[in-house]
Order: C-alpha cells, then structure tokens, then sequence
C-alpha cells in the first residue's frame, strides 16, 4: 500500500515536469518543422524558378534571332515544335505563349480553355524592360516570362511559361508529412529519455517527500494501534536542507498543543487561541 | 529551513536543466539531420530536371554551331557561355565539353567556397563525391563529343544554413523556457507545499490554530495538509468562529518568474529592429533620419528615468499584483500603437509610453520579489529578479528578430501585445494577491537619514564609480548595443533574423556567466578589479571593430562587451553598498543607489542624444571606436583613483 503510494507520488512530480518539458519540445520541435517545411518551399521554388528562366531564354533563342533581323516574331519557322519541345520538358508546365507587344497571342501550346491571364501578365513584362526577365504569381500557377526586343531595343514581345503549382504544391506537403513523422519518432523517444533521466536526477527529492509522508504514516499509525502497540521508528531522511527529524518533532509538538487548546476548550477556556 | 526552502527546487532546475538542455538539442539535431536527408532525396527530381535542362541547352548550342560547319574546338564564345551557366545554376559546380577522345576541350568552374559553410560542416550528409551528368553531342548522327556536368553536393545543405540557426536560437530559448518551467512545476509540487506544511506545524506548535492549508495547495503532501488542518477547524467549530480560519498566506517569488519572463520576453520582441523599424517609419521633415532611430530609445530611457524615483511610493498605495495585471492592458495597447508604426515620432511616443507601464510592471514584480525574499536574501532575490529580466529579454530579442524576418515587424508587435496578455493571465493565476509588506529600515526612516544620505555623492570614490563604470558601460548598452549594434550589421548586408542573434549574445552572456562572475566577485578576485577589467574588455571589444570589419567581428564585440558588461553591473551596485558602508553616512546606501540608477539612466539618454548629433561628423563604426576609446579612459580614470586612495590609506595606517 505505501509502495503503490509512494509510486504515485514520484509519479505524479515527476509526470508534471515531464508534461512541461514535452509540451515545450513538442513546440520548438513544431518550430522546427514550419521552419524547414518553409524554408524547402523556398529552395523548391527558386530551383524551379532558376530552372524556368533559363527554359524561358532558350525558348527566346529563335524569336529573339528573327527579332535580330528585324522580321517579325510571327515568323519562326518551327515555332510551335520549339514551344511544344520545351513544354514536354516538365508535366507540370501547362501552357508556353509568345505575345507581341500589344498582348496579342502570336504562338501557343495552350488549348483555348486554358488561357493565360493576360493583364497582369503584359504589365510585368512592360515593368521588365527590354531583354527582361520576369515572373508573375497567381493562385494556381507561377508564371515566367523572358521579353524579345527589336534591333533598335524597343519591346517586341515576350515569351511565357506557366507553371502549375499544384506538383510543388503536392511537394511541399509530403516533405511536412514526412518532417512531422519524424518529430513524432523524435520526441517520443526524447520522452521516454526524459522520464530516465528525471527518474535519476530527481532521486534525492523524491526520497524526502517520500520520507516526510512515512513519517507521517507512522504518526498516524500511532493513533488506530492506540497504546500498547509496537513502536517503529522511522529511518530519519536528510538532505537538500529538510530534514524529516524535524517533521517528526514539529508534528508531535504541534500534536500536543492542539490537544491541550481542545482540553482548555472542554474546560471552558479558549485563551490559547490567539 | 525558511531560508533555503527554494534551494530544493532550484537545485532541482539546475540539475534537470542541463540534462534538458542537452536532450532539447539533440532531438533538435537529430530532426536537423533527418531534414537534410530528407531534402537530398526530395530534391533529387527537381536536380534531374535542371541537369537535363542544362544538358540540352548546352548541346543544342554546339550542336547548331556543329551544323553550319565550326568544328567542337572553335565554337566562339564557348568559355562566356560555360561562365553564364554556372551563374544561373548555383548548384552546377563544373561544365566540361570533352571530344570523342575523352579529352577536356573546354572546362569551367564555379569558384564559390559553398563547401566551407557551416551547415556543411557540422551535418555531412549524402555522397560526398561530386555527382556527374553527361550528354552525347552528335553532328550528323556521329559522336563528336560529350558535355559533363558536375554538381555541388552541398548545394541545398548551404541553403539549410539559415535554418540550422533559427533551430539553434529556438533551442536556446527553449532551455531557458524549460528552466522557468521547471522551476515553477517543483515549486508548485515541492517547495511551496513543503514550506507551507512546516510554516503551519511552526504555528501550530505555538498555540496559533487559525490558518487552513488547502489540499489543492498542498501537491503530494495534501494528506499531510488535511489532517493538520483539520485541527484548526476542529478548534474553531468548538469556539464557533469558523469564518475566521485564514488560507495559509504565502507568498513566494517563484510565483512571479514565469509571468514576469514572459513579460519581459513580450516587451524586448523589438530589440532586435526597433531603431531600423522607427527609421524606415520615418518623421516629420526636422527629425533627421539618425535621431528618428535613436528617438524610441530616448523616449524608452526617460520614461524609466521618470518612474524609477517613484517606485517606491506606487507600490505603497497599490499591491503589486494588482499593479502588475493594471499593467498588461496598457502594455498591450501601447505596443500595438507601436505595431501600427504611424511615423518615427509616434512610435517614439507609443514606445516611451510602453517604457512607463513597463517600468511599473517592473517594480511591482521587483518589490514582490523583495517582499517574499526570506530576511538576508535580498541579493539573491533581486539577482533572481535580474535573471529572469535578462533571459526574458535574451528570448525576446533572438524570437523577436527570427519572427520579424518572416512575418514583418508590425506583425511582431502585435504578436508581443498578444504575449503581454499571455503574461497577465499567468501573472492572474499564479501571483498571490496577498503579500506581506516589508518593514522599512529603521536607520533610513527619518527625513533627515535620508536628506543626509545624499553626501555620499561627494565623495570621490563614489563619484569615480559612477563616471568611470556606470557612464561608460550605460552609454556602451544604450549606444551601442540598442542603437549602432543594428545600424552597423544592416550595414554590413545582415538580415534582421542575423541582427537578433547576433544582439541576443550581448542579453545571453550575463545569464551564462553572470552567477560565475558574481562569485568571482564577491570572493577571489574582487570588486575593483572585477569593475576595472569589465571597463577594459568592453573598450577593448568596441575599440577592435578600428582594425576588423564585417559581421563576425560584431559578434564577437557584442559578446565580449556582454560580458563586460555582465562584470560591471551587478559588481557596481555592490561596491556602490561598500563605498557607502565605508563613509558610515547615515543613509548613504539607499542614497547611493537611488542616485546609481537615475544616473545611469540619465548618462544612457545623453550618450544617444549626442550620438545622435555626432553620428553627423563620424560614421557608425568610428563612433564605436571612440566609445571604446571612452571605455579604456574611465578604466585609466578608476585605477588612478583607487591607486590614490590605497596610497593615502597606507600611511594613515602607517602612522596608526
């Protein structure tokens, strides 16, 4: 009975240090997850964007060559093989359009359903310049655009990639996923170390607590035996600067003075109380 | 027994702390190596395309030169292309163009030293030999060459760089977190229940039956509580006075710490960003660019300045829990008046504003820190009070400026008003709305002790300490470290999340080795000397930034003047109590050190007035190097005076 006592009562102080701690790495390990879950969508999305450019410039290539000799845009030969080339380079790159310098549509892999959202677009390329390069975001996609310029550098047109970001998206997602089982497996073995070392490291404490309430068991004990009964008498604890001694003698002290205060109540005085 | 009844407790935090500490970073780590992994594998697909891409942009180029007739070895321009590429890709680290033979006709690399970083460094992970790709090029259907492409391996580990530091400043505000919330928990299950169980059998034991111990209050000792409180209810039932019986009345600082932590935490959110915040807020045309930086700091000291002489007399006429919570609203609303950033000139005053309520909120966690301490441990309980003050402010500016780089800094304020309500509703739980007030001493009663305290500022030593120490080093805080510390590093190109870690250093070196140079003072080495050495590596550390530049020499300025300062502060209070104790002026240790804190006070907003106006003739850095040079002056200054006064001293002692 005393054991399963004492048992609960380590467990219970140690339980709350233990809930504390774990609440706390719980959280800096929640931290740390948003942190490099965001920090991975950075890296992702600027490999990509560095990657799109430099589709985006190539693409350019035969336009801006035709550009160069001031024959107009339209005219690429193989304008749309060269389009579709660089689409089938990634799945997640719906669309790729050439414009000329008054939104107009000169070539386009896209379907007639899927059209690029024009304004935004024709305004970054402006806000670019000549020779620019350029990017646009939108709810679902990640737009990319590389400008053609004339001989004279007047702004012909440009060339335009959009990019869904649902894969990224899907990405991203997976990585948490997995970034979160591994905070999982983390912190459930930190607190099952926890629990150990808060066992060892707490030892002393918990072997005064658990000796002031044997004191106290014996004192009590004293009362249900009645007189006669064997006395026992506990192995004094000291440390961390308590002393169960002192227990002892202060609750037998104690004892005796509210034994005499109710014999003075009996007796009809209550002067000891003050 | 009353006096070390909190040693078990913060034996305890010690003792579980480091184990914590060590068992936070290394789940920390782990989580930092798994993430490495798990980025390598994730951005494989994404590295294969891009080498695919490279490839064939490459090949495509050649092959049309191979088309129209220039052979693989003349292809012009080849060497600028190769350049352009690498430029564009950072994670290609060479581009070879080698002939069917296998020899390198034309080869490139980038010159980055990305290997030596230090995300590389401490986590090697993956393959460390450089992985290669290669493309045929063909002319006509025939093998004429091959482009090889080869990577950097540690090219997304150096981009991992900035988390891996985030995690470290997350970890380190974790540990201390974790100390303040042991230190709560094992007073609440230990300490407290402890105390009070043997406070009562000490009353009980003297006749005095009028005080309960509520089991709730009691943690594992609540059997123990039950039954001797039911003594008390016994005797009042038989003397028909039940309402009389008092809940054990006890207060204990603990119950402060973790409100007043993160109090503390909310309120320097800013440290990192507030001057570059209340700059780039901008202000009316007369307030310069450099005075609108330094105006919330100025406002910030004057405020404290102004409430520091009546803290007294606040906590007199209204308890300090009460004090404490009346607080947090206004603490709050100025904040967010500080988070809307109007113009430089209303976050001076909304920040100023927020220094008064801080200030009060302050002495009221101060005094009920004073007022729980057990008779004789008034240092230990104001350098607990300190301790908790300097760790609040260390997390707050680390979070602080890790939270402005990704959410702004308007956001960040608001997200400190919403931690000062936190602290509230801490404070409204666990902080005793009852405490007992302290007699006051009975020599510095009177009007006149107190009047004539204030000789103690004639007298020379006196006069040294706070011109040669507390001028130099508040000038050094308030100068430096608030205002040319964020100047100097944006400066330099840092981010704000680089600016707060690198501030955080000047907060976390007087909670690492303050107890040890509180020692060291008290025992071996002394006050003086410990004073005078603090004045010189702080000079030397502001003056080294002459001869090094760039970010790493302000890490290390911020960290050694940390430490300087961590010598000076809490020594200059006590040699402050020796001189006075010295001059047997009656008064003179309450005078003293009244006259310490508004002076520091006062020179730190002097120091960033005429900072202010000089920053005009000299730059930043320069302004640094001569604060050092100020530093290295007083230090001259102090050993001077104490040399004369040894001199004087001996042949008095002579001649006795």
């Amino acid at each position: 009975m005393q054991n399963v006592t004492k048992w609960g009562s380590s467990l219970e102080l140690i339980g709350r240090i233990l809930a504390a701690i774990a609440a706390l790495n719980l959280v800096s390990l929640a931290v740390f997850v948003g942190l490099a879950t965001l920090q991975y969508e950075s890296i992702l999305s600027n490999l990509t964007r560095e990657r799109l450019v430099v589709l985006a410039e190539s693409v350019r290539g035969p336009f801006q060559a035709v550009a160069d000799l001031g024959v107009s845009i339209s005219t690429v030969r193989n304008a749309d093989a060269v389009l579709e080339r660089a689409r089938l380079s990634d799945e997640a790159i719906f669309a790729i359009q050439v414009f000329s310098q008054d939104g107009k549509i000169v070539r386009s892999t896209a379907l007639k359903d899927q059209p690029i959202e024009n304004r935004e677009v024709l305004e970054a390329a402006l806000a670019a310049g000549q020779s620019g390069i350029w990017h646009v975001e939108t709810t679902d996609n990640f737009l990319i655009g590389a400008n053609i310029a004339s001989v004279t550098g007047a702004y012909l047109g440009s060339v335009v990639i959009a990019y869904s970001k649902h894969e990224a998206t899907i990405q991203v997602q997976a990585m948490e996923a997995r970034l979160v089982l591994l905070a999982l497996a983390v912190f459930t073995c930190s607190v099952f170390i926890v629990w150990i070392i808060l066992r060892i490291v707490l030892a002393e404490h918990l072997r005064i607590f658990e000796g002031i309430l044997s004191t106290f068991d014996n004192f009590e004990r004293k009362f249900w035996r009645g007189k006669g009964a064997t006395e026992t008498t506990p192995v004094d604890v000291e440390g961390l600067g308590f002393s169960t001694a002192e227990f002892r003698k202060l609750i037998e002290q104690s004892e005796e003075k509210y034994l005499s205060v109710k014999r003075n109540k009996a007796g009809g005085s209550i002067e000891a109380i003050e | 027994m009353t006096s070390s009844i909190f040693q078990p407790g913060r034996v305890a935090a010690r003792r579980v702390i480091l184990w914590v500490g060590l068992v936070v970073t290394m789940s920390l780590l782990i989580m930092m190596f798994g993430t490495l992994r798990a980025f390598d594998d994730a951005i494989q697909p994404e590295m294969e395309k891009r080498s695919s891409l490279i490839g064939e942009t490459v090949r495509d180029r050649f092959e049309r030169a191979l088309e129209i007739g220039v052979p693989l070895e003349a292809v012009a321009g080849a060497d600028l292309f190769f350049d352009e590429m690498l430029a564009d890709f950072g994670d290609v680290h060479s581009i070879s163009l080698l002939s069917k033979n296998g020899d390198v006709v034309l080869s490139a690399s980038s010159r980055s030293k990305q290997n030596e970083t230090l995300a590389t460094k401490i986590a090697k992970v993956g393959t460390e030999e450089r992985p290669h790709f290669s493309r045929p090029i063909l002319s006509r259907n025939t093998l004429v060459g091959e482009i090889r492409i080869a990577f950097d391996p540690a090219f997304v580990r150096t981009r991992l760089q900035d988390v891996l530091l985030d995690v470290f400043v997350v970890a380190l505000v974790s540990i201390l977190i974790a100390f303040e919330l042991v230190v709560f928990v094992m007073a609440g299950a230990l300490a407290k229940p402890l105390d009070r169980i043997f406070l009562l059998l000490r009353m009980q034991s003297t006749g005095m039956f009028n005080h309960v111990i509520r089991a709730s209050d009691a943690g594992n000792l609540r059997r123990v509580a039950r039954r001797i409180s039911d003594r008390a209810i016994d005797i009042s039932e038989r003397t028909q006075s039940t309402g009389k019986l008092l809940r054990m009345p006890q207060a204990y600082f603990v119950d402060v710490r973790l409100a007043l932590f993160v109090f503390s935490l909310a309120t320097e959110i800013s440290g990192a960003f507030l001057p570059l915040y209340a700059r780039d807020a901008g202000g009316p045309e007369w307030m310069s660019a450099d005075f609108a930086a330094t105006a919330p700091l100025i406002a910030y000291l004057f405020a404290i300045a102004l409430v520091a002489p009546f803290g007294g007399w606040i906590t007199r006429l209204i308890s300090p829990r009460s004090l404490f919570l009346l607080c947090i609203p206004l603490t709050a609303a100025a904040m967010i008046g500080v988070g809307v950033g109007l113009s430089a000139l209303w976050i001076a005053v909304w920040h100023g504003a927020m220094a008064l309520v801080y200030a009060a909120a302050t002495i009221a966690c101060q005094e009920y820190a004073i007022r729980t301490a057990p008779e004789g441990e008034d240092a230990q309980a104001i350098g607990s009070y300190l301790f908790v003050i300097m760790g609040g402010a260390f997390c707050g500016t680390a979070f602080g400026g890790v939270l402005a780089d990704r959410i702004g800094p308007n956001a960040t304020f608001f997200f400190g008003a919403f931690l000062v309500i936190i602290a509230g509703i801490l404070g409204a739980v666990t902080i005793s709305a009852k405490v007992s007030a302290r007699s006051e001493p009975i020599s510095d009663g009177t009007g006149f002790s107190r009047f004539s305290g204030l000789a103690i500022l004639r007298n020379v030593r006196f006069i040294a300490l706070v011109l040669c120490v507390g001028a130099p080093m508040n000038i050094g805080m308030s100068v430096f470290i608030w205002y040319l510390t964020p100047m100097i590093l944006e400066a330099e190109g840092a981010r704000i999340a680089d600016i707060g870690r690198t501030m955080m250093l000047y907060y976390i070196a007087p909670v690492l080795v303050g107890p040890l140079i509180a020692r060291l003072a008290d025992g071996k080495v002394g006050y003086t000397p410990m004073l005078i050495g603090g004045v010189i590596l702080s000079g030397a550390a502001l003056s080294s930034l002459a001869l090094w530049s760039g970010i790493w020499s302000m890490v290390v300025a911020v960290t050694a003047f940390g430490i300087g300062f961590a010598m000076c502060d809490a020594t200059q209070y006590a040699q402050a109590i020796r001189i006075a104790e010295a001059s047997k002026i009656p008064g003179a240790r309450d005078a003293g050190l009244g006259a310490i804190r508004l002076g520091d006070r006062l020179i730190a907003i002097v120091g960033l007035l005429a900072s202010a106006y000089l920053i005009k003739q000299f730059d930043y850095v320069n302004l640094a190097v001569a604060i050092g040079g100020l530093m290295f002056l007083s230090a001259t200054v102090l050993i001077l005076v104490e040399l004369g006064r040894a001199l004087l001293r001996n042949p008095r002692e002579k001649k006795s």
